[in-house]
């Protein structure tokens, strides 16, 4: 069974300017052991999709959706307890800033320790056992006495894989990582995605990856969903979607991005002309007319259908056609 | 006929900075820059990379007078700048930094903005500014619309832009480009690498080009210089460094880049352990404790910066790809090479 599914899920902002519409009828599946990865420049909504799925939506946030079932229970109904035992527990997240994330004046030890005990119980012993395992699983040697120390006593690095293991702490079913390697060296970037994969594996968690790096995706992906301003533009297996873009901002996407191997003497960068919509208005029309070099008359007038092929990989463009192989990974 | 010089050259620079570490020891050194070489010719563009805290940006404030190192020269066309020569060597050398919410001033109108280093330098009247400004906007593809504005109302690729402009305005022969399109979008990226790779070519402006993003540093690049805690440990023409990379730390780094066309999944083999601190920096090669290839030599003695290839210098005892006898070393196996040499 789906491990998480949510149908045209909403997010509004209220604002001085007024009501910004953050994310604008995404849907999401995850399935068990599988990696979902969203994808999209800065604004686009990714955040705030991962947020209400959490219910840790800034106050000024509303939200809706048609469905949002985890295991196939709804959560939609759920009382205030179901879900605070749902968050941290069963589904946790890890944040695109650390620093934001540990509380600067407690320990390690604290930290860790305070997420287990409130929804396993348990001992202290107990809950230090798990914390020295788990931070010795995340590569942090020395675990023993990493646990006396401070956040701000921590490299970036230290503190991204110490938050890893706080999220594991619980043993989660579904784990939600937004941008967890941005901050960081892409030496320090390639172990942790290796660390996450494999902990993907090991304990058959479903994950959600956010990032705006599609090398990262291409690496860490099992299924993608492209979005652009609060909506998902593209949609597919990893295959898919990079092998066989059909969306015009996914293509513009892949043509902007340096590639291994070419010098700029050789080859221009594709780009993307124009700026993103205004996020105020609403409009059922293509996000991406604006920018788009392959618009018809008709985007101007009526919304964009969903075009499907082979394996869910699917677009939501008037111009396209999905060409892509049948999905031969996932 | 002599070889013309290159446009900058800086010698053995060095940098420390004091500082605080924990509640007992009291200030100590920090090593930021231990002896840096570098050459920058005209029309040329140099990649620097290497992790963070390694001391790019350092290198870079010192390049720019905006430092002073505790040793070292920097000679512009074969003659050494001193603080005396600020302002000279501004007219020539101009940065493009990270940020470009930070470098501008929130409450100056663009148009200001862009003019001002030909105000400071008083290079033209007044009436002669504004068609400067206005020539050199479209130039860097910034509508003219926005010269009137203030930085808040511009997005982050054209305040890069602007940023960009205002180097441009005075003519430098060189800028220096920290992280220029770390804070942005890629599709925005690659509007502001497009524009750098047309105003080499029409200008023909070097550029010290700093980036973390070795996909990027390959695209921009002729020539690169591979940093690790405040050493160059490799250098060469980057199509060479990218081909055969010399030292493991810069093959290290190339197998940590991810592309989108790769579906190799993740890296099997990656680097070990966490960058160290450079307040506590390794005896002998500073990449021993994370190098799969490191012997005894490695732990006691630094390896110096030699000749690799034609063109190409790299600072490790037991190099990539360098046959050291008989025995045919391949890239992938470091350790034929220790046993054979
Ligand atoms: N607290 C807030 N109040 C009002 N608007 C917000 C708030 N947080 C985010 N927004 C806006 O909501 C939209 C979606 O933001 P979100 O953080 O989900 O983007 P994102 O895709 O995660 O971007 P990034 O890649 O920069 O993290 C953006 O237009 C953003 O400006
Ligand atoms: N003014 C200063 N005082 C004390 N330490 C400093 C100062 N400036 C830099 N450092 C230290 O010097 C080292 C080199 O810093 P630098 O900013 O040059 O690194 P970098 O390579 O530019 O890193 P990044 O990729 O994060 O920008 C770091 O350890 C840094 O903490
Ligand atoms: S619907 Fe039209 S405007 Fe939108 S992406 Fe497709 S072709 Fe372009
Ligand atoms: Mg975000
Ligand atoms: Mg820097």
């Amino acid at each position: 069974m789906t491990l998480l599914s949510v149908k045209n899920l909403r997010v509004n902002l209220r604002t001085d300017a007024g009501r910004l519409r953050a994310v604008r009828g995404v849907d999401i599946s995850v399935e068990r052991g599988q990696t979902l990865c969203l994808v999209g420049e800065s604004g686009c909504g990714k955040s705030m999709a991962a947020l209400a799925m959490l219910g840790l939506l800034p106050p000024s946030a509303e939200w809706s959706a048609d469905e949002m079932k985890l295991d196939g229970v709804s959560l939609l109904n759920a009382g205030q307890s179901t879900l605070s035992n749902i968050r941290g527990n069963r589904v946790s997240m890890i944040f695109q800033e650390p620093m934001t994330a540990l509380n600067p004046t407690f320990t390690i030890r604290d930290q860790l320790c305070g997420v287990y005990r409130r929804h396993k119980g348990g001992n202290r012993a107990q809950a230090r056992e798990r914390a020295i395992y788990l931070l010795e699983r995340v590569g942090i040697s020395n675990a023993r006495n990493r646990l006396d120390q401070y956040p701000h006593e921590l490299s970036g690095g230290l503190r991204q894989r110490v938050l890893i293991a706080m999220a594991l702490m619980c043993e989660p079913e579904l784990i939600i990582c937004d941008e967890p390697t941005t901050a960081l060296d892409v030496t320090t970037q390639a172990q942790i995605l290796v660390l996450l994969a494999e902990l993907r594996e090991e304990l058959g968690m479903g994950m959600i990856f956010i990032t705006h790096d599609l090398g990262v995706v291409s690496r860490i992906g099992d299924h993608i969903n492209v979005m652009y301003a609060g909506r998902v533009v593209e949609s597919g297996t990893r295959d898919a979607v990079l092998g066989c873009a059909s969306h015009p901002y996914t293509q513009g996407l892949l043509r902007s991005v340096p590639r291994p191997g070419v010098n700029g003497l050789q080859s221009r960068l594709g780009t993307i002309p124009g700026t993103v919509p205004s996020f105020y208005q609403a409009d059922p029309l293509c996000p991406f007319r604006g920018r788009c070099e392959r618009k018809l008359p008709i985007c101007a007038s009526q919304a964009p259908p969903v075009r499907s092929g082979a394996g869910h990989h699917s677009a939501l463009c008037h111009n396209t056609e999905i060409s892509s192989i049948a999905g031969n990974s996932a | 006929m002599t070889m013309s010089k290159p446009l900058l050259r800086a010698k053995g620079l060095v940098q420390s900075y004091r500082v605080k570490s924990g509640l007992l020891s009291g200030a100590r050194e920090l090593h930021a820059l231990k002896g840096i070489d570098l050459t920058i010719n005209r029309g040329e563009i140099v990649g620097l990379v290497g992790e963070s805290g390694c001391g790019k940006s350092t290198l870079a404030r010192i390049l720019l007078g905006l430092e002073q190192p505790v040793s070292g020269t920097v000679e512009v066309d074969g003659v050494p700048v001193t603080q005396a020569d600020k302002r000279a060597r501004a007219r020539r050398i101009q940065p493009v930094f990270q940020d470009p919410y930070g470098s501008l001033n929130p409450s100056m109108i663009i148009r200001d903005i862009i003019a001002l280093p030909l105000k400071v330098h008083q290079i033209c009247p007044a009436d002669e500014r504004m068609r400067r400004v206005a020539r050199l906007a479209d130039q860097v593809g910034l509508p003219a619309r926005l010269l009137d504005a203030v930085p808040g109302e511009l997005s982050g690729g054209q305040r890069q832009r602007v940023a960009i402009a205002r180097a441009l305005i005075i003519e430098p022969e060189l800028l220096i480009c920290d992280e220029p399109t770390s804070a942005l979008d890629v599709s925005v990226q690659a509007q502001i690498l497009n524009l750098l790779m047309d105003l080499r070519r029409d200008t023909g402006v070097a550029m010290l080009f700093i980036s973390h993003d070795l996909a990027v540093v390959e695209y921009m690049t002729d020539r690169m210089f591979v940093m690790y805690l405040g050493q160059i440990v490799e250098t060469g023409p980057t199509a060479d460094v990218f081909s055969a990379p010399g030292h493991h730390y810069t093959m290290a780094l190339q197998q940590s880049v991810f592309s989108p066309d790769d579906d190799a999944g993740l890296p099997t083999t990656r680097l070990k352990g966490n960058p160290p601190s450079p307040l506590d920096p390794p005896t002998g090669c500073a990449f021993h404790p994370r190098c799969e290839a490191a012997t005894g030599t490695c732990r006691e003695i630094s390896p110096e910066l030699v000749d690799l290839r034609k063109g190409g210098l790299c600072a490790c005892h037991f190099p990539l790809g360098v046959d050291s006898g008989n025995t045919p070393l391949t890239r992938s196996d470091p350790h034929a090479l220790r046993e054979s040499g």
